[in-house]
């Protein structure tokens, strides 16, 4: 993984982990709107973010759609998070 | 349904094999308070749970677990994978390597398989999160013991993440006990 990669990977667990730690705080916080706001805004960086990752590094996840010209199906060929 | 991301929730790095390690974080893996248990535990109790922001809260906590299961494997897996036997059998992995090889494995550093009889569900949504609440903190007990035996900088800082989390998930289900307790007392007024 090059340090480019692993720059933009660092970056999608960062708003990632903002996510799932502003999310179970809104299970028990239905009406705090300011943190829904923040919510919102890191969720919009999320799918921006993958999307870029999906398309420079292959899929992320499995709705991604399969990128360029190759013929092979590349879900399973990119790395596993354990492999790098 | 679930979507898997290929990617961990928190970042990974290990300074080379050190089979030690690899089987006492088992215990995170497949023992008693360890991730399997609680994913399993909070999933399973979403079925009969009252109050829809508690589903919520169930469904994001118990998935949140899963991710911390697979950085534990990993852990594991990277501890493990070039080990030679010899450092296998000197840092106690030999039994674990005679029944499983490297592959990760369900039961806890004492090679205790993992059991259902760990987790418990009671159709009592106080029962249920108070036993969450319990687990978390015993979870968080775990990851101190751990962090005591671990001088890898790369794992220390993993289960300090871990060890977070659980304190998290503890406040969290606390709010999630005070509110089922106010559901209780309106749902007796008419």
């Amino acid at each position: 993984m090059t340090t480019e990669q692993k720059a933009l990977m660092l970056q999608l667990q960062q708003v990632g982990l903002s996510m799932d730690d502003l999310r179970i705080y809104l299970d028990t916080h239905l009406d705090d709107s300011f943190a829904i706001e923040r919510f919102n805004m890191a969720a919009s960086d999320y799918q921006e973010l993958m999307a870029e990752y999906g398309r420079l590094y292959g899929p992320l996840t499995q709705s991604c759609p399969q990128q360029g010209e190759t013929s092979e199906w590349s879900w399973g060929m990119t790395d596993f998070p354990w492999q790098y | 349904m679930w979507i898997y991301q290929k990617k961990l929730q928190y970042p990974v790095r290990v300074n080379g094999p050190n089979p030690f390690l690899a089987q006492l974080l088992s215990s995170a893996y497949g023992g008693a308070d360890g991730e399997l248990s609680a994913a399993l535990r909070y999933l399973n109790q979403r079925y009969t749970m009252p109050v829809n922001n508690i589903k919520g809260l169930l469904t994001d906590i118990g998935t949140e677990e899963l991710a911390h299961l697979e950085i534990i494997a990993t852990l594991i897996y990277k501890l493990s994978s070039d080990a030679n036997l010899q450092e296998i059998a000197e840092q106690g992995m030999a039994g674990h390597y005679i029944e499983h090889g490297l592959s990760t494995f369900y039961a806890d550093p004492n090679g205790v398989p993992w059991t259902a009889s760990y987790i418990q569900a009671k159709n009592d949504p106080i029962a249920d999160l108070t036993e969450n609440m319990a687990a978390e903190q015993k979870a968080r007990v775990s990851y101190n013991h751990l962090l005591e035996y671990t001088d890898d900088p790369g794992v220390i800082d993993a289960l300090r993440f871990l060890r977070e989390r659980e304190i998290v998930h503890f406040q969290r289900f606390g709010e999630a006990l005070e509110q089922i307790q106010e559901y209780y007392a309106c749902a007796r007024i008419f």
